[in-house]
């Protein structure tokens, strides 16, 4: 009978040693984009290849909304106790996302796998790299990027006898501009310019230029409403106002579809809006440096994939963050849109795709960056600018004073 | 024993009735019990669980901490929620007359049409059963400011563009003329049925005595409509106190704050901000506010509604 029962625990104890990769293989994680799902079927393919080489499964689940949201509906996964593993997640949302214990850091993965993590970190910029550690942690890597550029309507600066301007461009240069390219075409005003609206990271970018934020470095002050950040929105008011050169900016008219349709001649946007010039056919596009007001200093946001501290896989979804970052994954995933991190890449898929010109400025690191403004009160400081720009530019409130309160709203966001 | 008592047979009747009355009892409440969870899980479940939280701060994530009346304070000193309800009360000031007194024109009108009545019927109520996000967006590009076709047509015309979206005033005069658009069937739909439930009788009565069309609408038609009357206008005070679909839509709250209403508020403080607690404090208020309303209505009806016409 002891012998039975030493043989029975023993064939339990080989059984379980087998059963343990068996349910490794066996595990299901789920993984959450941000975005319409039109990638769906690629990321679905790709990813069979991570499952043919780990037997690891991934259900991909898309939530189309803009970060702020798609942090908030995150959260509420988590709270709902939902299985999420794996989830992408941008500059905006980072901080907050680290703050409140969201995810788990990966420096285990990247201790046990050198090579891999090496292999990333030699091909990404340092600033890039940097946006994911936070108090000596490592949590993601870093996947890929934006920065800002004026996008040109190369057919509206021909019809005006205008040339893209040079990377230096100024105020005035700009203002020159924009009166040359300010027509009249059967009756419907043609506008030279799309002042950055209800877009927090575009609006920024312009300020970083004339050194200006909207919040002091380490997050704890608001600046908005320093001399440096009022005449910069007051650029934009006279624009529209003043010089007449702008549209009033409006809810749901798509900025990006009017420089598409030639009622705009420039704006500003990162690489995103290759994906509505190809949809249109639209190649007829060009992109430049925004105006050098004070400096040139480029604004980035970054994203990457991150393991949620909630999740049963620890493991499995530390080896899915490796995956997602590797150069077949991001070679096979990001084409027009975002900028890929790995400098390889970007150079190798902004050329591929071949719009707009001057498409090296997207990854020719020339000129020096700086990450987004995000504290962990992101979507609060976020609504609260957005709602001063729409003061500003849509019901032309007085510009400091609307700044001035904007700040004070600000450092009580930030207060907590 | 009870044999022999001769109370047996009247005993067994009065068990006997008082065991089908408790089976009908039992078959009501049965009956009555889906609607009564659903109500339970989804309406005053909700009110009690929000009414719990004005009192925590919570942000899904971490454990809800208890801050006793600070979020009502917080709110009673927050300018952007004041300037919610003043926008929420200018919105029920413009919207609740447009759809109880055109409504109620549109339904006479229609109900007095001998030619083309279901034609018209149709026409005012299509409107309600379409997506209202997806008309919105039409409409929004129908009166954008610069390339909207209603400012095209205006300019045709010799006119200028007129800021429909775009200027703080305008903007509510677009929200009205988009909800009575898109709302008004309902309340049109809710004024033509009490209209054809007036028994003719009324009608022939006051023919006969000689009554205008006039003085036969403010003397028969009007107090008998006043039942439907008190229901719509309780409805759309309702209604337009959570007023969320139009500005988020077309305006966003904007320009600046200026379109901005308490459902707009407690969206983006609950959901966009995660600050359940406050939302939950904003949204408990606004339910205390249309609670107070509703029973000040129900109070005034005996000065106006008469049920006893039949």
């Amino acid at each position: 009978m002891r012998k039975f029962l030493g043989t029975l625990l023993a064939l339990c104890l080989i059984l379980g040693m087998v059963a343990v990769p068996a349910l490794a293989e066996g595990t299901t994680l789920t993984l959450a984009l941000i975005g319409d799902g039109q990638q769906k079927s690629t990321l679905d393919s790709l990813l069979t290849k991570f499952t043919d080489e780990t037997g690891i499964k991934v259900e991909t689940l898309y939530i189309n909304s803009g970060w702020g949201e798609y942090c908030t509906k995150l959260q509420t996964m988590i709270a709902g106790g939902d299985q999420l593993d794996v989830a992408i997640m941008a500059s905006e949302g980072i901080q907050m996302f680290v703050r409140m214990g969201i995810p788990a850091p990966i420096d285990d993965y990247i201790a046990a796998n050198p090579d891999t993590a090496k292999a990333i970190q030699d091909d990404v910029s340092d600033d890039l790299e940097k946006a994911f550690i936070f108090d000596g942690k490592t949590y993601s890597f870093p996947f890929s990027f934006n920065n800002v550029f004026m996008h040109f309507n190369m057919d509206r600066l021909k019809e005006a006898g205008v040339e893209v301007p040079k990377g230096n461009w100024t105020k005035d240069d700009l203002l020159a501009m924009c009166q040359k390219l300010t027509t009249e075409k059967d009756g419907v005003k043609q506008y030279a310019i799309a002042v950055p609206y209800n877009e927090y990271f575009c609006m920024e970018g312009w300020l970083y230029n004339n050194g200006a934020s909207y919040l002091n470095d380490d997050y704890t002050k608001a600046t908005i409403n320093s001399p440096e950040s009022v005449e910069m929105f007051q650029l934009w008011q006279d624009l529209i106002y003043k010089y007449g050169y702008a549209p009033i900016p409006e809810v749901n008219v798509n900025a990006i579809q009017q420089l598409i349709d030639g009622q705009v001649a420039m704006g500003s946007w990162g690489r995103w809006p290759t994906t509505s010039y190809i949809n249109s056919n639209f190649k007829d596009v060009s992109i430049q440096y925004l105006p050098n007001f004070k400096k040139n200093e480029l604004i980035y946001g970054v994203d990457g994939f991150f393991v949620m501290k909630t999740s049963k896989h620890q493991d499995e979804a530390k080896k899915l963050v490796g995956w997602l970052s590797s150069p077949e994954f991001e070679g096979g995933y990001l084409g027009d849109g975002n900028v890929p991190v790995l400098q390889s890449l970007a150079a190798q898929k902004c050329e591929a795709l071949g719009i707009p010109q001057n498409y090296q400025l997207f990854y020719n690191g020339e000129v020096p960056m700086k990450q987004v403004n995000a504290p962990v009160s992101f979507s609060e400081v976020s609504s609260i600018v957005l709602r001063a720009m729409s003061e500003i530019c849509v019901n032309k409130a007085d510009v400091q004073s609307t700044l001035d309160a904007a700040a004070d709203e600000i450092n009580q966001a930030l207060a907590g | 024993m009870a044999e022999n008592t001769g109370l047996a047979r009247p005993g067994r009747a009065t068990r006997y009735m008082r065991n089908k009355r408790r089976m009908d009892n039992l078959s009501g409440y049965l009956f009555l019990a889906p609607a009564m969870s659903g109500y339970l899980l989804f309406i005053f479940g909700p009110i009690v669980l929000s009414a719990v939280l004005s009192f925590f701060n919570y942000s899904l994530i971490q454990a809800p901490k208890f801050v006793g009346l600070g979020n009502f304070q917080r709110m009673f000193k927050d300018s952007l929620v004041s300037n919610s309800f003043v926008n929420t009360f200018k919105f029920l000031l413009i919207l609740v007359p447009i759809h109880c007194v055109l409504g109620l024109v549109l339904a006479f009108m229609v109900s007095r049409t001998r030619r083309l009545q279901s034609a018209y019927r149709t026409a005012i109520y299509f409107p309600s059963i379409v997506t209202t996000a997806s008309v919105a967006i039409a409409w929004a590009y129908l009166f954008s400011t610069d390339t909207g076709v209603i400012n095209y047509f205006l300019r045709f015309m010799g006119g200028s563009n007129v800021k429909w979206l775009t200027d703080p005033v305008m903007a509510y005069v677009t929200i009205a003329l988009f909800s009575f658009w898109k709302f008004i069937g309902t309340t049109f739909l809710y004024y033509y049925i009490g209209l054809k439930n007036i028994p003719e009788t009324y009608y022939e009565a006051a023919q006969i005595d000689g009554a205008s069309t006039m003085r036969t609408f403010f003397s028969v038609t009007l107090p008998l409509l006043t039942p439907t009357a008190f229901f719509v206008v309780v409805t759309n005070v309702i209604g337009v106190f959570q007023i969320f679909d139009e500005p988020f839509l077309l305006t966003n709250g904007g320009p600046g704050s200026a379109t901005r209403t308490v459902a707009l508020e407690i969206y983006e403080r609950a959901f966009l901000q995660t600050k359940i607690g406050y939302g939950a404090t904003i949204s408990f208020t606004l339910f205390l506010i249309i609670l107070a309303v509703t029973i000040f209505q129900f109070m005034g009806q005996k000065k106006w509604v008469t049920y006893d016409y039949e």
